[in-house]
């Protein structure tokens, strides 16, 4: 049996550091494009003041020497020397040049990786620790015996009897465990039952509990409920029902807006897609998730606003058969034991260089 | 001060903070998800990371090299 140690507290810690991470790298590297471009017009500017000394120093040079040829007593000397060094400097401001353009293009390579890195690799890492949550929040609600060998996987949709054991317990016990929990199901039964693939984003507090899209439709929003008989309940908000336009436009002019807490970098670009296709032409879903029957209903909202069934009765039991061979996979991976000192530690400076650098590798890069 | 240091130092500095926050969790987070997470997402953030730093700090240096220019050059 895998042991599940893991303290909620400590990766909801982690998460909420990610984001500010990616928030403070964010604000810091427009600044210093700004700095570069400053940079580049001071070299701009230095090669050409220097260009025009050398220029009136060698006309002055010149001058002087058809003066010493025609007679007259003249000491060209002194207008050498400046030339001479005003050549010297601009050879350096050439160099200097080269170094600058060779370190601002390794910078810029660099920076847009850094920039990739928040803006999808970051995003995947917080869904991780997401369903990290949800299934810690389950595994807490249930005190089920057997969810502690199969959290140790990855996360509640590998373990539907298990997620549906926790959202009979979590009634009454925290929306927020119920609401996870429920949106784990709606996922796994969008991406298996209806083959849509799930758009990694960073869930805000209110917004959309999920994103999906499938061949021609870039955007797919998905809302999902936990309901005792079925029934689907959708809420009011300030911004009208859930799923309606209106409401789909405000969460989206949240999610890319910085100062909303319902902003990071992956939650900008699906907002700004929301708002290039309209909020009315954005479909919505609804997944609801019978907890008694262990059955589960999708429905697709109508331009008039009414939800129409697309699939009733969807049994859960059923599709835990269709992942088990992931849980296979997810169980092959090997214990944890001392994290490895990141690359930007003092620990991780002195690694040799295979494990500082490159893609990273499986459990063998492990001590 | 070139401006480009200031913006590495606040890069550095939330990139500190992660690896403590990082630390803190991998203390009280030690199963089989917390090794696929590490190498997965953490590894590679804080190797790019670490990428960038690098390449600020050469940056950085020929900075310095253009404000001496410009002060000799008056």
């Amino acid at each position: 049996m895998t042991a599940v140690h893991a303290d909620l507290e400590a990766i909801k810690l982690l998460r909420a550091a990610l984001l500010t991470f990616a928030g403070r790298v964010q604000a810091a590297l427009p600044d210093s494009e700004f700095i570069v471009a400053r940079a580049t017009a001071t070299l701009d500017s230095l090669e050409e003041r220097t260009r025009r000394r050398v220029d009136i120093l060698t006309q002055q040079l010149y001058d002087c020497h058809a003066a010493a040829i025609n007679g007259y007593a003249v000491d060209c000397y002194s207008i050498q020397q400046a030339l001479w060094h005003a050549e010297q400097h601009l050879v350096q401001i050439l160099h200097v040049r080269r170094r600058f353009e060779q370190a601002v293009e390794l910078w810029r390579s660099r920076k847009y990786a850094l920039e990739h890195a928040l803006d999808n690799d970051l995003s995947a890492g917080v869904s991780f620790l997401d369903h990290r949550i949800t299934a810690l929040e389950s595994y807490y609600a249930t005190t089920l015996a057997g969810a502690a060998r199969d959290l140790g996987a990855s996360g509640v949709p590998w373990l539907m009897p298990a997620a549906i054991g926790a959202l009979r317990l979590a009634v009454g016990r925290g929306r927020q465990a119920l609401g996870r929990t429920g949106e784990e199901i709606a996922a796994a039964v969008l991406s298996r039952h209806f083959d849509l693939e799930e758009v990694p984003f960073t869930q805000p507090a209110h917004g959309f509990d999920r994103v999906f899209r499938a061949p021609g439709l870039p955007l797919i929003v998905v809302e999902s409920k936990a309901s005792h008989d079925g029934k689907l309940r959708m809420g009011q908000t300030a911004a009208g029902e859930q799923g309606s336009p209106d409401w789909v436009a405000q969460a989206a002019a949240d999610m890319v807006d910085p100062t909303s807490a319902q902003w990071s970098p992956a939650n900008e670009r699906i907002g700004r897609l929301v708002q290039e296709l309209g909020p009315e032409n954005v479909p919505v879903l609804a997944v609801v998730t019978d907890y008694q029957q262990a059955t589960a209903a999708v429905y697709a909202r109508q331009p008039d606003g009414v939800w129409q069934v697309v699939e009733a009765d969807i049994d859960l039991h059923a599709l835990t058969g269709e992942m088990t061979t992931e849980t296979a996979v997810a169980s092959a991976q090997s214990a944890a034991a001392t994290p490895l000192p990141s690359p930007w530690s003092e620990q991780g400076a002195t690694l040799p260089a295979e494990r500082r650098e490159g893609a990273p590798g499986g459990t063998e890069r492990r001590g | 001060m070139n401006g480009m240091d200031v913006n590495s130092a606040q890069v550095w500095e939330a990139a500190h903070s992660l690896e403590q926050s990082w630390q803190d969790a991998a203390q009280r987070w030690q199963d089989v998800t917390a090794a696929e997470f590490e190498v997965q997402h953490w590894l590679p953030l804080a190797t790019t990371t670490a990428a960038y730093l690098d390449a600020a700090r050469t940056l950085e240096d020929v900075l310095a090299l253009i404000r001496q220019l410009t002060l000799e050059a008056g």
